[in-house]
Parts: structure tokens; C-alpha cells; sequence
């Protein structure tokens, strides 16, 4: 079932990413591109300069974009809310629930490591795009400043 | 705040709390400010307003105007973004891992993070190792998971 999977997936997506912005795009990336093959990465790399260039959060552009190409409007929704429901139930029972969630030290030890991942992929996923879509970002270039 | 829902104070921990936990920062904020004004119907209100614009401007973007994406022009101004992004992205990533590794940095002190610098190293010797092994690039979700489980135990 299209529509489930593609739930699914963003809800995955949605409840492994810290930092927001490029670091979902490289876990996007991975899912999207390398394991299912939903779009192509030059794909991606278009969305996410459309994102960027549109306003609201960069995570729900893209997987409205991979919802919208994989299945229609239906998918465009169940893919949106997938990236949405994680985040909404965390933050919903860390706001009834804990007053001083920050002074946890297991969450702060965990979160302070997780930042150092967030950014070794972000790295890693400008190099990969550096490589993927060189011969679009040369005629970027060459567009840009009108070499040719 | 110009409607004087929260002080700046809870607003400077509801930013810090959204962006420890995972999920776009916008969203968890949303949630996080109408969750604490209007209970649960605060929570789902504030969140579908932070998230419908994006989704509908998306959505008109792949249907309305996907003809104009095409466009030779469209598509130049698209590759050059596409350009600068991959250097901001680099740029970000790069101040990232400098700042955990290197938390202060002035000409009087230099104080190395040894406890990020241990993890950024088995990260990417992790990633390394898994790429020979397997013939395929690590999980991002793996990576995480492993460097929340390290965080824990070193620091």
C-alpha cells in the first residue's frame, strides 16, 4: 500500500531528524532516493531549492513534493503528515509532561552527541550532491554568469 | 512578543527544546507555544497553521506551474540555487563540526572537545568501515542512533 508506506517513511524520517533543514534532507536522501528509488537525487536537490526559495519549514516542501510524485494529492497529504505526527506527539507530551525536559542528562549527553553527526552530514551530503548534480551546477554556473 | 502569549524567557526554552528533539524546529515550536496556551485543539491549530501554506504552495508549484519549472529560465535560476546550496550546505557542516570539536575558539584560548572529537572520529571511521564491508553507504538513521548511544556513555 503506496499511501501507508510513504506514511510511514516520513513518519520515520520525521522522528530521526535533529536539527531540522539539511540534516533531514540527507536522511531523505537515503530513504527516498537510495532505498526506494521515489525520486532521483538531482530531483531532490530541485526540490530543495524550490523549498528554499519558498516559505514553511524545508522538511514539509520535500515530502509534499515526494508524496505529490509518488501518488497524487493523497500522497502529497499522507506524506506531509507523516513528517508532522512524530514530532507533534513528542512535543505534545514533553509540553503536559515535563517542565524541565532540558535538565535530563541522559537526553542532554545523547542530544550533544547527535550534534556531531548532524554535522558530518551535512558535509557528506554537499559532497554527494557536489558529485551527483556537478553537470547541472556547471551549467548553473555557466547560466549564472553567462560563460557560454 | 506582540500578543504577549509567552515571555521571552519560556521562549528562549521552547526554542532550545524544539531543537533538541526531533522533527522541523518550526513545528515543534508551533506545537510546543499552542500546546501551552490552548491544550490539545491549541496544539493541533497552531501546528496545521505553521504546516498548510508550505503544503499548498508545493502543491501548486508540481501542478499549476509545473510547465514553468520547465522553462529554460526557470530551470537556470534553479541550477544556480542549486549551486549556492551545495556551498551553504558545506559551509554549515563544516561550522558544525568545528564548533562541537572546537566549542571555544579566541586568540587568548583554544579549548578542544576531546569527548566530540572521539565521536567524530568513530562516526567516520564507522561510516568508513560499513561503506568497505557492505558496498553501501550507512544509514543516516544508524549514524544517529550511534552517536546518541555514544554521547550517553562519553560524555
Amino acid at each position: 500500500m503506496m499511501l501507508l508506506e510513504l506514511f510511514l517513511t516520513f513518519a520515520q524520517i520525521g522522528a530521526f531528524t535533529f536539527g531540522g533543514g539539511y540534516a533531514m534532507i540527507s536522511i531523505i536522501e537515503d530513504e527516498c532516493v537510495e532505498k526506494r528509488k521515489w525520486i532521483t537525487s538531482d530531483q531532490l536537490s530541485t526540490i530543495t531549492a524550490i523549498a528554499e526559495s519558498t516559505p514553511g519549514p524545508m522538511a514539509i516542501n520535500c515530502a509534499t513534493y515526494t508524496g505529490y510524485m509518488q501518488a497524487g494529492v493523497p500522497g502529497a497529504i499522507c506524506a506531509t503528515l507523516g513528517v508532522i505526527v512524530p514530532s507533534f506527539l513528542i512535543i505534545y507530551l514533553i509540553s503536559r509532561f515535563f517542565d524541565n525536559f532540558l535538565e535530563i542528562t541522559v537526553i542532554a549527553k545523547a542530544f550533544k552527541g547527535i550534534k556531531v553527526a548532524v554535522g558530518i552530514f551535512d558535509c557528506w551530503l554537499s559532497f554527494f550532491w557536489w558529485g551527483v548534480c556537478c553537470d547541472t551546477i556547471d551549467k548553473g554556473c555557466s547560466d549564472v554568469l553567462w560563460l557560454d | 512578543m506582540s500578543y504577549g502569549w509567552i515571555s521571552e524567557e519560556t521562549f528562549t526554552y521552547f526554542v532550545a527544546v524544539s531543537e533538541s528533539t526531533p522533527g522541523p524546529i518550526m513545528v515543534n515550536l508551533a506545537t510546543y507555544v499552542g500546546s501551552s496556551k490552548g491544550g490539545i485543539l491549541g496544539a493541533l491549530l497552531a501546528t496545521a497553521a505553521v504546516v498548510t501554506p508550505a503544503f499548498f504552495i508545493i502543491l501548486l508549484i508540481v501542478t499549476i506551474l509545473k510547465r514553468a519549472l520547465d522553462n529554460l529560465h526557470v530551470q537556470a535560476c534553479l541550477n544556480g540555487i542549486k549551486a549556492c546550496m551545495v556551498g551553504i550546505i558545506l559551509a554549515m557542516g563544516l561550522s558544525m563540526v568545528i564548533e562541537n570539536i572546537l566549542p571555544q575558539m579566541s586568540a587568548e584560548e583554544i579549548s578542544v572537545d576531546v569527548t566530540a572529537l572521539m565521536i567524530t572520529i568513530i562516526l567516520l571511521l564507522n561510516s568508513w568501515i560499513y561503506k568497505k564491508r557492505q558496498k553501501k553507504v550507512i544509514s543516516p538513521i544508524m549514524l544517529i542512533l550511534t552517536a546518541g548511544v555514544l554521547g550517553t556513555i562519553l560524555y
